[in-house]
């Protein structure tokens, strides 16, 4: 059981006083014994973390105004102890309040005393709160040697407690001092923080105080019950814990959560690091060419000039690349920039079998460099590379790590309306690093903050986006250069009973006969999955020639894998499904319908991804694709204004392009593709 | 990532139009009628959408009388058992004809079958530590309580206690966690009658029938504090004997544990209440969530 004890010290630069934490006291003692020999006033302890943090916050208010040479001891031990009763009524109150009974509540809680305080004011001297096995045998030189071991281990990465014991064991790495003594040893060296891992503040309030909980990992707080109390065990007394991330391991009030920011390399600056590792051999398209440039020059950019576009606190620019464009190609340059200049670089990307395919490919392009994919069951979790491919949730674990981090699909499952993976991909940026987001797809919110609108007569005309700007490039066409093809929108009143009632509906039963008939394979997307057996019944039984092609997928289903993959073998060629497949499944030669395109789940991004599925191949770059709607919505419109816009935006830029060639310009695209506008 | 109201295996939000009916008609085709209005309440909360309600493997016809292994696993081995004493005989499972003569415990009944779904609630809930999973399991030993042992009276509960070390590094005992809420609904004492005095391996770690019945040999004893207060707790809960002795003659024990797989646990744990001389004749039985 760790205990957590709070002192006070004089700070350095001689009036002020500092407030300082620590699980083992005999480490400080040491460490200010060789600095300046100077009181230390003990204040308590306790054996919940977050505790233990209030109080500090609450005495750290109480010194900013204090200047005299003792220490207010009085003062800050009646503030700690009101304090901690205040915290225990909140707590107590809020468990009865969560619905538990009193029986419930009184062997949770026994005698109203929630969480623990033991003020060293009963006892005088300054006797340490837990002694080291065996003091004496520790000097200032093992802790300063372990910290030093400790440091390139954990410097980039936010771990809990346990996950930090679970990296040593990785690393073989045995400590000679226990772990404890060199983490604070860095703490004391200001290269390291920790802090409880879920938080708890005490909010005043005329009528009531109340405690909020807040998960320091994901940012979950206890407004929304995504922060549970329970008696602890490890710690002996009332606790919290974060379900948000519970996956991920128990985020609690008495677990630290040890947080080091990336330490400048010194090796950044050599020579010999500014060669090329990129050798790869395939060809740019000319738009593709000049988005690829503009995020080398992005990442070329000194982090001050790069400030323009602030997302979060970092420079972030983003790739507006259309479907089937080749975006991860687009990369390349940016990535081998920042590691000729020896930076690290994250490419966070939301599904697992995205990163077990990029790993690979990014591997091959860049041979000499180390490349490793982490996921929840990588073996490489812990590893140290130059290229960390990523799924989201183990960006979690990252902070202020990375020069560069790309962000593959910010508006993907996981991100989607999911604050947390937002914070988590910004905090994985050093302090001198930028953000790169690849998407077909941005989120409005995205767009508002990275693309410059020009504001001219907004009644008149629709707001005119630039192609190109500091903070974003758009890539309007795909890799063959033929337009994407535009949805067709049908209304067909009373779909679902329809399809229950097996009626025909012409224009789906139609396109998909035509579509078979010609060899072509079809997607039918459906809103849900309770719909599939459904719809695969009704085309079975309308198409009987071609039943035995048909199949239906769902992300439940425990085929999923083998079903794709005849699909893509040809095996199958209609195939009923959700959302799960509305994006990074190419198929050659296909056709897309949805059914119920008006349903909420599809929202304007997914059915421009869901559009983007046909014409990928350059041999076949047309094919259908068909939205029935039963009502009028807005997302399937909006989606086809944005298919139009893009393919309006191509056609201009070609024709600027055919202009500036015949007239025997030698600008390069690049300036008279500034002058291409979208209309939105 | 988990919401506050999304069902616990499947993720879909729970509220839905069709749960209180779901859940009405999954009650009363499984329980007595007369249960079924305090069983409802609690099964209303569970964070469970109604499919996954619906498709819970409960463990169903015939079944071994002692243990509770279902019949239907392996259709001939329920046997009466060898009978020396002029008790009726009863169907018996193989396993538990082994044991017959000196078995301390009295019987087993279980909720659900150990399949797919329970280990992923026993990880979330015992490895991953969401104690959200308690109030739902709590539901299924109470559905089985009432099942199969409304008829019996016991005198107290308690359950099978975790070692110092693993409660420190896991920092909750789930079988308590259980006990608890178990033990509000049926108003029944929970005495803490057991420590764990052996850090045996996880049970889970372990392959063989036999390394797990030996490993389980002396891992228990009594918690002498609590056996102080335990005389009056029976008295009171017996008074209905109207004996004059202080000891009673009859007293049943509820053991309440997470999984029943071999019963090395279980009947550990029988065997050390059982061992002393004032529950020598208590009848132990024991209630799990999967067997």
């Amino acid at each position: 059981m760790r205990e957590y004890l709070l002192y006070v010290k004089r700070g350095c630069g001689g009036r002020s006083w500092d407030t300082y934490v620590t699980p083992c006291f005999d480490a400080d003692r040491l460490y200010w014994q060789e600095r300046d020999g100077e009181q230390l006033y003990i204040v308590g302890k306790s054996r919940s973390l977050a505790l233990v943090f209030a109080l500090r916050a609450e005495i750290d208010q109480l010194l900013a105004s204090h200047s005299a040479m003792q220490p207010p001891l009085e003062q800050i031990h009646h503030s700690t102890a009101a304090c901690v009763q205040k915290v225990n009524r909140a707590y107590v109150r809020m468990v009865r309040d969560s619905g538990e009974d009193d029986a419930y509540t009184s062997a949770m809680v026994p005698d109203g005393q929630a969480v623990h305080w033991v003020s060293s004011s009963a006892q005088r001297e300054d006797r340490p709160a837990c002694t080291l096995p065996t003091p004496d045998l520790i000097t200032a030189d093992m802790a300063e040697q372990s910290a030093d071991h400790l440091l390139p281990l954990l410097t980039g990465r936010a771990l809990l407690w346990e996950e930090v014991e679970v990296l040593l064991r990785s690393r073989n790495h045995t400590p000679s001092v226990p772990l404890a003594v060199g983490l604070q040893w860095l703490v004391l060296r200001r290269q390291l923080e920790w802090v409880p891992a879920v938080r708890v503040r005490l909010v005043r309030h005329v009528l009531r105080h109340r405690c909020s909980w807040i998960c320091e990992r994901c940012g979950a707080g206890d407004a929304d019950g995504s922060v549970r109390l329970a008696f602890c065990y490890s710690c002996q007394q009332g606790c919290a814990y974060c379900l948000r991330c519970l996956q991920m391991g128990r985020s609690r009030c008495c677990t630290p959560y040890i947080r080091a920011e990336q330490q400048m390399s010194e090796e950044s600056n050599l020579p010999g690091r500014s060669l090329s590792r990129l050798q790869w051999s395939g060809r740019y398209s000319p738009l593709q060419e000049q988005a690829a440039e503009q995020a080398r020059r992005f990442a070329a950019r000194p982090p001050e000039e790069a400030k323009g576009g602030t997302a979060g606190f970092c420079p972030a620019f983003l790739i507006w690349a259309v479907c089937g464009a080749g975006k991860t190609e687009l990369i390349f340059p940016a990535v081998d920039e920042m590691l000729k200049r020896g930076g690290r670089v994250l490419i966070a990307t939301p599904r697992k079998d995205v990163v077990l395919e990029l790993a690979p490919r990014l591997s091959a392009v860049f041979p000499s460099v180390n490349v490793i994919a982490v996921h929840g069951a990588s073996e490489q979790k812990w590893e140290d590379a130059g290229i960390t491919v990523a799924t989201t949730h183990q960006v979690l674990r990252f902070y202020r790590r990375f020069d560069l981090v790309v962000v593959d699909e910010v508006d993907a499952f996981p991100y989607h309306g999911d604050p947390v993976l937002h914070r988590a991909v910004e905090r994985a940026v050093s302090s001198r690093g930028k953000l790169l987001y690849l998407t077909a797809t941005p989120p409005a919110s995205l767009r508002r903050k990275l693309i410059p609108t020009k504001r001219c007569l907004a009644w008149l005309r629709p707001s005119q986006t630039a192609l190109v700007s500091p903070t974003h490039v758009m890539v309007p066409q795909r890799y063959h250069g033929r337009p994407l093809p535009v949805p067709r929108i049908v209304f067909v009143s009373r779909l679902n009973e329809k399809l229950q009632a097996g009626q025909s509906i012409p224009p789906l039963l139609d396109t998909a006969a035509r579509s078979l008939e010609m060899e072509r394979q079809v997607f039918v997307f459906v809103p849900r999955i309770a719909l599939i057996n459904h719809v695969l019944g009704y085309l079975r039984t309308r198409l009987p020639h071609h039943r035995d092609l048909m199949a239906g997928v769902s992300a439940s289903d425990p085929q999923r894998e083998q079903k794709v993959r005849k699909f893509r073998e040809r095996a199958l060629r209609l195939l009923v499904t959700t959302t799960i497949l509305e994006r990074g499944v190419t198929i050659p030669r296909s056709d897309v319908i949805v059914l119920g395109a008006d349903d909420p789940v599809f929202d304007e991004a997914s059915l421009v991804q869901i559009a983007g599925r046909v014409g990928r191949s350059a041999d076949d770059p047309d094919g259908t694709a068909l939205f029935l709607l039963n009502r009028r919505s807005d997302a399937p419109c909006a989606a086809r204004r944005q298919i139009r816009a893009m393919n309006r935006l191509a056609e201009e830029v070609a024709v600027t392009r055919r202009e500036c060639q015949s007239s025997g310009g030698d600008k390069g695209i690049l300036a008279d593709v500034k002058r291409g506008a979208f209309n939105r | 990532m988990t919401r506050a109201d999304s069902c616990l295996s499947c993720r879909k939000p729970v509220r839905s139009p069709a749960r209180q009916a779901a859940i009405r008609s999954f009650l009363l085709s499984n329980v007595a009628a007369r249960f079924y209005p305090r069983l409802f309440v609690f099964f209303h909360q569970i964070p469970l959408c109604v499919s996954c309600i619906e498709r819970l493997p409960l463990l169903e016809g015939s079944l071994c009388q002692r243990c509770g292994q279902p019949a239907a696993r392996k259709p001939t081995t329920l046997t009466p058992a060898p009978n020396p004493s002029a008790q009726p005989a009863l169907p018996l499972c193989h396993d538990c004809i082994r044991f017959a003569p000196d078995d301390p415990l009295s019987a087993n009944r279980s909720c659900l079958r150990y399949n797919q779904w329970g280990k992923e609630m026993i990880y979330l809930f015992k490895y991953r530590g969401d104690q959200r999973v308690a109030d739902l399991l709590a539901g299924l030993l109470l559905l089985a309580y009432y099942r199969h042992y409304s008829g019996m009276s016991f005198q107290l509960v308690c359950c099978v206690p975790l070692h110092r070390h693993r409660l420190q590094q896991r920092g909750f005992n789930q079988s308590e966690l259980l006990v608890r809420r178990f033990a509000h609904h049926t108003k029944l004492p929970v005495v803490p009658l057991l420590v764990r005095t052996k850090d045996t391996a996880k049970q889970s770690k372990q392959h063989s029938r036999r390394a797990r019945l030996s490993g389980m040999e002396d891992a228990f004893c009594l918690q002498h504090d609590v056996l102080h207060a335990l005389p009056p707790l029976l008295r009171s809960a017996s008074r209905s004997c109207k004996t004059a002795s202080a000891v009673p003659i009859l007293t049943r024990i509820l053991l309440i544990d997470d999984i029943f797989t071999t019963g090395a646990t279980v009947r550990s744990c029988a065997r050390t209440i059982r061992n002393h001389p004032l529950l020598e004749h208590a009848e132990v039985c024991s209630l799990t969530v999967f067997r």
